[in-house]
């Protein structure tokens, strides 16, 4: 019996120990869990929370003052990227599930440590960008902090954005630069937002991170984070809030919407935005019923959103 | 009987592997060790190797050049950063990086963190924990991303606690506020990039000794904080001795070479090229004759020697 023991303890012992050694640069599932507690949904093998694929695509066509309208609502003010970014295809909104990723200026004792981590995990790239490139999932956008680098800080080329292109089907958020504008701009199913374009290869950049939390200018983002990204900015929505969100934003895009129409047709009277009594709401309740394209979300969420629009707004 | 045990071994392993494999906020001394595996020598109970208090000492009169240099001679080319405002201008100061990053709140985030802080027992608010983990001779070097505005790390109470713990001061790339009052904390020296009045507004600390940027450099916990006219140079721990050392010898030639050509002993090309075996000799006749302008022990000079080919 004692012998089993022994036998069986240095054995757990040696189990348990790749996960706490070697799990630095590649966040460990339980540091994920534990960002993310309040997620209950599917998850991917790498611990990420993963949204459903129609819940990616009903937020693409939602703007970025609903989406930050509601999380601002849920006590959440730093969200929201604007500023100078780039855009390969700004005319097409791109959404995705974050996967982050961190560089920092090189240092040799610290890549050196890195690089024993991809070796212990057997990955079979372990270049600072091929790595997390190797990891990622369809349906996935490549969020990565590069500390706005310009010259020697392009993340990736026309070859590396064929692949994230290839993984992802979606693109890629980088506070960094990338090369080969014009090609990356020709892949298919690809779209990226980055802050400048530069000839310049990339040098003295390390990776630290793969799916830690991470900062994009004023914008905190964990992984699994729902990114939507059109030509006004990006925003990344909490995964556990993100059904919330969308259905909210989607709630106030149909009573604009719904005014819009009234304002064009002269029947607002001179209120153009407010006016928003029982009776409007009666008549916005008719208009979606004869109107039921316009509705993504089940005729029950409506009716909720509906009973919670009327009544008075606390803030948190 | 044997199944059993097996049993219940193998439920206690997976309960092992379902608790935190470490804390998500303080580094454990073992995440500390896996980026500075090169250090041999004396750690902190949190895992940051322990320069020695000699080294720290002499590390202050080193030239921010010439520990550019000889970190860029050794690959390190990323350890420099400038473009900062400091309490006491000019006047230098050098320690142990304890280090601290910041990121814009976010209330889930934060939850988990001050669940964390609850279950070892932290109190006080977030920015406060980092402080109290320093040591004296720390230097407390925290990424605020820059922020200045509603950005402000600490004010003059923080402050005087930063300088009960550590007996030294603060590398922040963010703000402060009360720069009078800081400046008013005899013995403590800090830099930061801009005074503000604010207070710290959605801002959250989400780890503490963890590798951090500032500007331009990385940094690890354990490394030298050289903080002088003209910026700041962070050493790796396992090179300290060398950095420092090869800094010292570089200053004791110069000191030599303005005493010979001053002198007359040897003109300006003599020392400004190789030096031949006649001016070495001499070197060392001068080194021999001036001890207290070495600060370095007879070993390390030794050892400096060997390095420099004399």
């Amino acid at each position: 019996m004692k012998k089993i023991a022994k036998f069986i303890l240095p054995a757990a012992l040696v189990l348990s120990a790749p996960s706490t050694v070697h799990a630095q640069v590649t966040t460990s599932q339980e540091r994920i869990r534990y960002y993310t507690s309040d997620w209950t949904g599917d998850r991917f093998p790498d611990g990420r929370p993963k949204l459903s694929g129609a819940l990616l695509e009903r937020a693409r066509s939602m703007t970025m003052e609903d989406l930050w309208d509601e999380l601002r609502r849920l006590g959440y003010n730093n969200q929201y990227e604007g500023g100078d970014w780039h855009i390969l295809h700004a005319e097409r909104p791109m959404v995705g599930r974050a996967m982050t990723t961190q560089y920092m200026p090189t240092r040799p004792d610290i890549a050196a440590a890195a690089k024993k981590e991809g070796t212990a995990l057997r990955l079979t790239n372990l270049s600072d960008n091929g790595w997390p490139i190797s990891l990622l999932q369809q349906g996935d956008v490549w969020v990565a902090d590069g500390y706005g680098k310009v010259v020697e800080g392009t993340i990736i080329g026309s070859n590396l954005g064929s692949a994230i292109a290839a993984k992802t089907k979606a693109g890629f958020v980088f506070d960094a630069a990338i090369r080969d504008e014009a090609q990356n701009a020709e892949h298919p199913n690809f779209n990226g937002w980055y802050r400048a374009q530069d000839p310049s290869g990339w040098a003295q950049m390390q990776l630290m991170s793969v799916n830690a939390p991470i900062h994009i200018g004023r914008a905190t983002v964990l992984p699994g984070d729902l990114v939507v990204a059109n030509k006004q900015g990006v925003i990344f929505v909490p995964a556990p809030l993100a059904e919330t969100i969308v259905s909210r934003a989607e709630f106030t895009a149909l009573r604009d919407a719904y005014n819009f129409e009234l304002n064009r047709s002269g029947r607002n009277g001179t209120t153009f935005e407010g006016g928003w009594d029982a009776a409007k709401y009666r008549a916005f309740s008719e208009w979606i019923r004869k109107n039921p394209k316009l509705l993504k979300m089940s005729p029950a969420s409506f009716q909720r959103l509906l009973t919670e629009a009327q009544q008075p707004r606390t803030n948190p | 009987m044997k199944n059993q045990i097996l049993k219940t071994l193998l439920v206690s392993m997976s309960m092992l592997a379902a608790l935190p494999a470490g804390a998500q906020v303080m580094m454990t001394p073992q995440e500390v060790r896996f980026y500075t595996p090169e250090w041999k020598g004396e750690r902190f109970a949190d895992g940051r190797p322990k320069v020695s208090d000699d080294l720290v000492r002499r590390a202050v009169n080193i030239s921010l050049e010439e520990a550019w240099g000889s970190l860029r001679g050794l690959g390190f080319n990323n350890q420099f950063e400038s473009r900062w405002q400091q309490i006491h201008e000019g006047q230098a100061f050098a320690g142990r990086a304890l280090t601290a990053q910041y990121m814009p709140l976010r209330p889930d985030m934060n939850k988990a963190l001050e669940s964390e802080a609850k279950r070892l027992g932290k109190k006080g608010a977030p920015n406060i924990w980092p402080i109290n983990e320093l040591q004296p001779g720390d230097i407390y070097v925290a990424d605020g991303y820059g922020k200045v505005a509603n950005g402000t790390l600490i004010g003059d109470i923080l402050g005087n606690s930063i300088y009960a713990k550590s007996k030294n001061g603060f590398v922040f790339d963010g703000s402060v506020r009360d720069l009078q009052g800081l400046s008013q904390i005899k013995g403590m020296n800090g830099l930061f990039r801009e005074a503000d009045p604010s207070f710290i507004q959605e801002m959250q600390m989400s780890e503490i000794n963890g590798p951090i940027r500032i500007g331009r450099a990385t940094v690890l916990p354990g490394d030298i904080v050289v903080a002088k006219f003209g910026g700041v140079v962070f050493i790796p721990a396992y090179l300290a001795e060398t950095v420092i050392t090869q800094s010292e010898f570089v200053a004791l030639r110069d000191a030599f070479s303005h005493h010979v050509v001053q002198t007359g002993q040897f003109g300006p090309a003599e020392m400004d090229t190789a030096w031949t075996p006649t001016v070495k000799a001499a070197f060392l006749r001068w080194v021999e004759q001036n001890p207290d302008r070495v600060p370095m022990t007879k070993a390390q000079f030794q050892e400096t020697l060997r390095r420099n080919k004399f």
